[in-house]
């Protein structure tokens, strides 16, 4: 555990010290189990968007391709009926394919990540919308869907299967990150492409590696989304998704710059994410003030890391 | 003579109307320590870009071990055992000396590097030697970022060491050095050659080039005008003229 995420992680225990002393249903169980499924079903993609961002790239789509993926493995469920493992596994499919054109887009054309994902944004959003006509698509009459649906929104040991799903992809891509060699290549791509590149680093490989990732954790947060709303609205299914990655990943140490930020940090962030919305929920706020408390925390994070910093140097250099 | 480990046949490069290599034949051979020498805007650096793969040669050919190597990627070229160092440095400013050196030899796998515990051991024994030669060890936990110049000039003599590279090309390598620290460098160069690495390097200091060098090639305006022993080139009052300012015609 690194001093952001310390740091992270005592601010909280104090914000839901707080909320519980103003109000003690914050810690009920209901409240914390409920947190605890938004926080599995928000910290996946969150995962994603930290490992892209660790290179130094970012990823805009991700609500979009939330709402594309969606409406297709909806659609492939209730009107072509296809076998639930089979109709998963076309969504993991599309993930890794739309993070692969990304990357590729990214390291051979040259393009900056931002307006690749802005274009992918638009038009994934779009293309949800013209497949279905604008409408929202349920599930209404599907066939059985009883395992999956256990598998996607049930729960094991009182604990929402969406956090236990978290548990596992946060243990498996922290292995990856901070273990593997893959995971170094990451944080050196993001730290100064050139020098991994002459270091003998097929940078472009690891960059792409990276928006497959992503691709992929969009493709199992869609599936976990739509059994949580149990309909797609492609207007509105992910929507600002890909900014509550980016705060998440920020939030918990990742910089725009590239080359920092941990597994951890971005789970924790994710965790601060929702006890922030929860606190606006419980305490009463109005919930249209929530983006506004939202910013307003993730600003002030973001100022003390960084007087926090200038210290940090201004004592190593005196 | 020994065979020419890293050639360079005729390689052209132009930016729009700006001719910035021409026509560059070289030879680089083993334990040869070559130095590129020529007034601002050569095409010296450019000369390194063409060969580790940063930009392409408009024709010309990039010859190693006597296969071409033209067109192939920076990270394929490093791999291939063709080290290089920037003016600039290049290095992971945020990590720490000893994995700014790590960071370099581990290109061979994806999840995890192959040999076990053994490989391991080997790549840390690489890196202590790459600190001890290059004055490190003591700085091996320091983020690359809060080292002195000159120990940052070191950590990427230090990185390129440890790749076990048979080429250095070294852009610059001992500028802003000061005294102490460049009679160390000249040394550790003396040592790599002496150890068989084929090294070619930028440098303006004519001190040590002269102290260091067992070839020059001079360029000027993307051509080489002339190649052949220290005393022989830097004696030549045309070429020094060049070097100095005096524009040939």
């Amino acid at each position: 555990m690194n001093r952001k995420d310390l740091g992270l992680g005592a601010l909280l225990v104090v914000i839901g010290a707080i909320t519980a002393f103003l109000n003690p249903l914050f810690l009920s169980t209901v409240n914390l189990l409920n947190m605890a499924n938004l926080i599995g079903l928000f910290g996946i993609f969150s995962i994603g968007q930290g490992l892209i961002i660790i290179t130094a790239g970012i990823d805009l789509s991700v609500g979009a391709m939330l709402a594309l993926l969606g409406v297709v493995f909806v659609d492939l469920l209730v009107n072509y009926e296809l076998f639930w493992p089979f109709a998963v596994l076309v969504v993991l499919v599309a993930g890794l394919l739309l993070g692969a054109l990304h990357g590729v887009l990214v390291t051979r054309l040259g393009l900056q990540p931002f307006v690749v994902t802005l274009c992918g944004l638009l038009i994934y959003r779009g293309a949800a919308r013209y497949y279905t006509q604008d409408g929202t698509m349920g599930f209404g009459y599907a066939g059985d869907l009883d395992t999956l649906t256990w598998l996607a929104s049930g729960r094991s040991f009182g604990i929402p299967h969406p956090f236990l799903a978290l548990l596992v992809v946060a243990l498996v891509v922290g292995v990856l990150l901070h273990r593997s060699v893959f995971g170094r290549y990451l944080y050196a791509v993001g730290r100064n492409e050139e020098a991994a590149r002459h270091s003998g680093i097929d940078t472009r490989a690891v960059v792409v590696g990276a928006y497959l990732l992503g691709g992929l954790l969009a493709g199992l947060s869609t599936v976990l989304l739509v059994f949580y709303t149990s309909s797609v609205s492609p207007s509105s299914f992910g929507n600002f998704y890909e900014l509550y990655a980016i705060a998440a990943a920020v939030l918990g140490g990742c910089s725009l710059r590239g080359g920092e930020g941990s597994v951890l940090g971005i789970v924790l962030g994710t965790v601060l994410l929702q006890i922030l919305q929860n606190l606006v929920n419980i305490l009463g706020i109005p919930s249209s003030l929530n983006f506004a408390v939202m910013g307003s925390v993730i600003l002030l994070g973001v100022l003390a890391d960084q007087q926090f910093g200038r210290r940090k140097a201004a004592l190593a250099g005196a | 003579m020994s065979a020419p480990l890293l050639s360079v046949r005729g390689l052209d490069k132009k930016f729009g109307g700006l001719a910035a290599v021409q026509k560059v034949d070289m030879d680089l051979r083993p334990g040869v320590l070559t130095a590129l020498v020529g007034p601002n805007g050569a095409g010296k650096t450019t000369l390194f870009n063409l060969i580790t793969g940063n930009i392409e040669a408009d024709s010309g050919e990039v010859l190693l071990d006597g296969a071409s190597i033209r067109g192939r990627s920076p990270h394929h070229i490093a791999r291939m055992g063709v080290a290089r160092s920037f003016q600039d440095l290049r290095l992971f400013g945020r990590m720490t000396v000893r994995e700014n050196v790590l960071a370099a030899i581990e290109h061979t796998a994806w999840l995890w590097q192959p040999g076990g515990r053994s490989a391991r051991r080997a790549r840390e024994a690489a890196v202590d030697q790459a600190l001890e030669r290059t004055g490190l060890t003591a700085q091996a936990g320091a983020r690359a970022m809060d080292l002195a110049y000159a120990e940052r000039k070191f950590l990427s003599v230090a990185r390129i060491l440890a790749t076990g590279s048979r080429i250095w090309l070294l852009d610059e390598p001992a500028s802003g050095l000061d005294v102490n620290s460049r009679a160390r460098f000249v040394s550790l160069v003396r040592q790599a050659a002496a150890e068989g690495v084929t090294i070619c390097l930028i440098e303006h200091n004519l001190d040590i080039v002269t102290e260091l060098a067992d070839r020059i090639a001079f360029l000027d305006r993307g051509a080489k005008l002339a190649e052949g022993e220290p005393q022989e080139i830097l004696r030549d009052p045309e070429l020094i003229g060049i070097y100095f300012g005096e524009r040939r015609t």
